[in-house]
């Protein structure tokens, strides 16, 4: 019990603690880094495996016309595609798929159309969020031309085609004979995320 | 010391069949195929772990017994016996492959959603149900029934209290029905014990479940995900029909809509619309703005001198067919018909207080919905 | 969770250079390991009590159908509080302090290595929950969607507090950064010369797992929040569908830090119950070796098994399968702990004062608690239990009877070394038969609850659930008031009880009973102990 020998102690003990506490504050924040790395590595892990069925539109659509043409069309399975237009919460526009339900090939390209329009007095501007069920389909599912996520922009009273391009890829897997692609049409308002209480009436 | 040999023991006396209500001890077998091999791997995991449990405690309540000092015992000095524990190690290893595999099987089975006879779209609303048919146009809201005194315990509750719906979702027996689940606002869960399905119903997402109940009968059931204040007051109530009476029930949803236009066009006299108005408004209304109509500051707006309602009323009508982007406010042009809405809204502005004085009337109602599908 | 400011008479034997100083003060400024430790300890009371009255008011609430006390809204705030001031108001401040108390007397070490962060990592944390309850009071109300706030209810249909609680988690997940930093660096640092890493206490061994799964993961837990912040304030769209984010996101990055989570509330207790029950079995640890490597291996396989709590959100066919088995996986190491746990008391020469009975109940509950974890593996089964009382009795099971029950017993193991006097055996007793008939009265029928269908989070139910949700009720008051026994207990100990050896325990064998008086003065080890050569574990 010597107090003479506790300052001194403490300070050959500073060095391994710096680089410990440095290196573990820094393990941290990286560690804060990865959460949010963890979105786009979703996104990445969503695009390879198709998993909860959000697709993606391909932007570079001349070299999807291209990969999905070679295998050709197999016109020994027949798919079911089911077509689905949804509005959120709020959303005014008039929302219909063009087709309810398409009997597709694999290979085969096929063209199709939602319908929107804008009953109200004010232009306003949507984007639709597509999703895929089964989730794993979403893969096989190529889009060649396609509005999602696109904003879309009507004018009061105005209505619009909205096509979609789309190609079941051959490789789809025999247990899949039902695809089902929905479309939520969400209002795009400046601020889209509210004050927090999101409610005022 | 032995809980689980207790446990294990109660539940071979578990409820006959029939003798649903009070003490039910284990998981109910349910009505199809799937659930019934759901309740096999829950007994089969089940008694997995009363072998182990009765292995463990047993050599332990041994131990806590016969190795006490009082009873003279002397530690012995052994702390490890590498044999030993690489066996406990492995056998579980084993026994939990041993288990996996079934599961594994059933899992496929319930992830098969194909070569569904119909497809029924689930959205989950705050706090309903709504249930659309793909192939036949039927479109409709299921809430609960119970009446807000039972609730509040000013009557007696009845038998299936919290679980009763205006409207059950209507499915054909001995047919594979395909569910496709998403909801309007937050996450919801669609959960039927005795079918053993249950899925999230996430907004903006589509997600696919299916069901094949062998014969008609009533299941009851109740969203699984909180999803607000009133989470635990959305029921479902599934009717399984034989396919007869299911089709019949399908031709009657033609001639309800016909009446319902029907009275969207006779006239109607403010002392109805009021009288009517208070009853939706409370089954509707009342769990957000509350049933005097003063809301919740902050997060519910108040009606009782709402500047909305001292607004036009093309533009109270407008909030409450079409709802507030980004907001709790539902739109309700497809929940209820013209004459309803009609209802609620003149019973809105004249009701707490407020004395607009005016009347709304199914016919203007059902012009605002003409407008809004652009026709 | 114990000693209340002692006079420490000894201080003036043990180092008259500088003992506490007096007053507020010393609490406020004080670098001192058992001064923090001892704060830690009474923070996680008072957040225990604050929990437990909220957890009091819901099963009031649920004696009986109908709607009685509290209104759904004030019922869902309770729901979520009480399960977010268990988890990091109770449960973590706990073990800190228990840490803050213990580590560096196992080890041979003066202090923790920084003591000055070490006081700021306390001092964060009433700022931290004064935020959180206030929250209660704004208008609006508090949280009220669940611990586990799923976006969206959290974000676009929250009220508008959830930004209080979003700077409240970032403070806590700073304050147990700090500590889990300061608990690595010391155990890394400061061990006594010829204390290795294999001869380090298991109680040592667990916290250093520990703390290396907090900085895993608490950043992440900030991460979620600040997204969720953004997305309320700033217009992005992580979790909001409308702008093309997905809220299935949120789930998989709070439980990428959740089920670390559940690990960080049991790595610890693990270790308690490896030293007490080795002490009242007088015998040393079966398989010290496998302890730390099982206890490794769960901390690893908690970074792979998130997605089990998720079952039911539409998961493809593969990842169900992944993940259902990495889950069941973890049955094995926690096996082999349990095994190990009960050779140790095989043949050993038991006493069973209350810290063995309270490590014993430990052992058999987290084990049935366990049962029905690797029960909720089975995704198919889960598809039944997902989100039911099921889950709620699971959780429970492992949370009260297995993290609560573990720094109970800690607290009565070394009591007479914080306070220097011993605790009344005969109501420590009487406290244990009680919380054990309570927590299983309150728990057990849960099972039975949930496997009948009643989903959980829902202020009232269905008439068919009404028997054993009374029963539930009437055991979970009676839980929470013997808890008051406990307190009683300390404060008599504190004042009043008979002086204690400084190995009360005949079956001890770490360093602060071996090497240090009881109490053990202010500063402890300022030269480092002697380690007997022959004392490996």
């Amino acid at each position: 019990m010597n107090p003479a020998s506790t300052p001194a102690k403490a300070t050959a003990a500073r060095n391994p603690h710096r680089r410990l506490v440095i290196g573990l504050t820094f393990g941290s924040i990286a560690m804060f880094g990865f959460g949010f790395a963890l979105v786009p590595l979703y996104d990445l892990f969503c695009d390879l495996t198709g998993i909860n069925g959000k697709v993606r539109q391909n932007t570079n659509s001349e070299t999807v016309l291209n990969r999905t043409q070679a295998p050709g069309i197999d016109t020994t399975r027949t798919i079911k595609i089911q077509l689905i237009a949804l509005r959120s919460n709020g959303m005014r526009w008039a929302f219909n798929a063009l087709d309810k339900q398409l009997l597709v090939h694999p290979g085969q390209l096929y063209r199709t159309a939602f319908t929107a329009m804008n009953p109200t007095a004010q232009a306003s501007v949507a984007r639709a969020v597509p999703s895929v069920a089964p989730s794993e389909a979403s893969q096989y599912l190529h889009k060649i031309q396609c509005f999602c996520f696109e904003e879309q922009a009507l004018a009061a009273g105005a209505s619009q085609q909205m096509p979609l391009l789309f190609r079941i890829d051959a490789a789809l897997p025999d247990y899949i004979r039902t695809i089902t692609l929905s479309y939520t049409l969400y209002e795009v308002v400046p601020d889209n995320a509210g004050d927090g209480s999101g409610v005022t009436l | 010391m032995n809980a689980l040999c207790v446990v294990s023991a109660l539940l071979l006396f578990a409820a006959p069949p029939g003798a649903e209500a009070a003490w039910t001890l284990n998981l109910p077998t349910g009505s199809t195929a799937i659930s019934l091999a759901v309740y096999d791997l829950h007994m089969l995991i089940f008694w997995i772990c009363v072998l182990i449990g009765i292995a463990v405690f047993g050599v332990m309540g041994w131990s806590i017994y016969r190795h006490r000092r009082s009873k003279g015992a002397i530690a012995h000095e052994f702390h490890e016996n590498t044999r030993l524990e690489i066996a406990w190690t492995v056998i579980p290893l084993l026994v939990l492959l041993g288990m996996a595999i079934p599961a594994a099987g059933t899992l496929v089975k319930m992830y098969d959603t194909d070569d569904a006879a119909l497809t029924i779209r689930i959205t989950g609303y705050q706090w309903k149900w709504r249930y659309t048919y793909l192939e036949d146009d039927i479109d409709f809201f299921s809430n609960l029934s119970t009446p807000d005194e039972q609730i509040q315990n000013k009557a007696a509750k009845t038998e299936h209290y919290l679980l009763e719906v205006d409207r059950p979702l209507v499915i054909p027996a001995g047919k594979k029905v395909r569910f496709l689940l998403t909801a309007n606002d937050v996450i919801h869960s669609w959960w039927v014990p005795a079918l053993a399905v249950k899925k999230d119903a996430i907004p903006g997402y589509i997600n696919e479940a299916w069901t094949l109940v062998p014969e008609p009968g009533l299941f009851r059931g109740q969203c699984a995900e909180l999803c607000g204040r009133n989470h635990g007051f959305m029921p479902i109530v599934v009717e399984v029909k034989s396919d007869a009476d299911y089709r019949q029930w399908v031709a009657d949803q033609g001639s309800a809509k016909a009446a319902e236009a029907k009275a969207a066009a006779r006239a109607w006299s403010k002392d109805e619309l009021m009288a009517s108005g208070e009853q939706l408004y409370l089954r509707n209304c009342a769990a957000c703005h509350q049933a005097n109509g003063t809301g919740i500051a902050n997060v519910f707006p108040a009606l009782k001198g709402s500047p909305v309602i001292a607004g036009s009323v093309d533009q109270h009508i407008d909030v409450v067919l079409f709802g507030r982007s980004g907001s709790a406010m539902q739109a309700f042009a497809d929940q209820l018909s013209p004459a309803e809405l009609a209802a609620v809204i003149t019973y809105e502005r004249n009701a707490w207080g407020n004395t607009r004085g005016d009347l709304v009337l199914p016919a203007q109602i059902s012009a605002a919905q003409k407008k809004a599908a652009g026709q | 969770m114990e000693t209340l400011a002692q006079p420490d008479p000894h201080a003036d034997q043990h180092g008259s250079h500088h003992g506490p100083a007096k007053g507020f003060t010393r609490w406020l400024y004080t670098t001192n390991h058992k001064d923090i430790g001892t704060m830690y300890l009474l923070f996680s009371l008072t957040m225990f009590f604050t929990g437990g009255i909220m957890a009091l008011l819901i099963r009031a609430e649920l004696f009986q159908p109908g709607l009685q006390l509290l209104q759904p809204e004030f019922f869902n705030q309770m729901t979520t509080m009480h399960g977010l001031i268990m988890v990091f108001g109770a449960v973590m401040p706990a073990f800190v302090g228990l840490a803050n108390w213990m580590v560096p007397m196992m080890v041979g070490a003066p202090d923790m290595a920084l003591p000055r962060m070490n006081n700021w990592s306390f001092w964060i944390l009433p700022f931290a929950f004064s935020m959180m309850l206030s929250t209660l009071f704004m208008e609006g109300g508090g949280p009220n969607f669940g611990w586990t706030f799923y976006a969206p209810l959290s974000t676009t249909y929250a009220p508008p507090s959830v930004t209080y609680f979003i700077f409240a988690v970032h403070m806590m997940g700073i304050s147990s950064i700090m500590g889990a930093i300061n608990i690595i660096a010391t155990i890394l640092n400061l061990r006594a010369p010829g204390m290795t890493m294999m001869r380090l206490p298991l109680f040592v061994w667990t916290w250093l797992i520990t703390a290396f799964l907090l900085i895993a993961v608490m950043p992440v837990l900030a991460g979620v929040v600040t997204m969720m912040l953004m997305d309320i304030h700033f217009g992005t769209s992580f979790f909001n569908a409308a702008g093309g984010g997905d809220p299935v996101l949120f789930q998989h990055i709070f439980w990428f830090f959740g089920h670390p989570e559940v690990y960080i509330m049991i790595l610890p207790a693990f270790g308690i119950v490896s030293e007490i029950i080795p002490t009242f079995s007088r015998k040393r640890l079966f398989g010290y070796a496998s302890m730390v490597y099982a206890t490794s291996s769960i901390a690893f396989l908690s970074f792979i098994v998130w997605a089990h709590h998720m079952f039911t959100v539409g998961l493809p066919l593969a990842g169900e399968l992944f993940f259902m088995f990495s889950t069941m996986l973890i049955a094995v190491p926690t096996g082999v702990k349990v095994f190990n746990w009960i050779a140790t008391m095989f043949r050993g020469s038991m006493t069973f004062e209350t810290p063995m009975l309270f490590a014993i109940a430990f052992v058999v509950l987290f084990t049935i608690g366990g049962f029905s974890g690797l029960m909720l593996a089975i995704a198919p089964a889960d598809f039944q239990y997902h989100d039911t009382y099921f889950v709620v009795a699971h959780f429970h099971y492992v949370l009260v009877p297995g993290a609560i029950f573990s720094i109970i017993a800690a607290t009565y193991y070394w009591l007479p070394k914080w306070t220097g006097r011993m605790y009344n055996e005969a109501f420590g007793k009487l406290h244990f038969w009680l919380s054990f008939i309570g927590v299983n009265l309150t728990f057990f029928p849960m099972h039975f609850i949930g496997l009948a269908g009643m989903p959980r989070r829902i202020p009232d139910y269905a008439l068919q659930f009404a028997d054993f949700n009374m029963v539930a009720s009437i055991g979970a008051f009676l839980f929470g008031f013997s808890q008051l026994l406990l307190v009683y207990n300390i404060v008599q100990c504190v004042r009043k009880g008979s002086p204690a050896p400084a190995k009360p325990w005949d079956g001890a064998t770490t360093l602060e009973w071996t090497a240090l008086p009881s109490p053990a003065p202010y500063h402890s080890f300022q030269q480092p102990p002697q380690i007997p050569t022959g004392s490996s574990r």
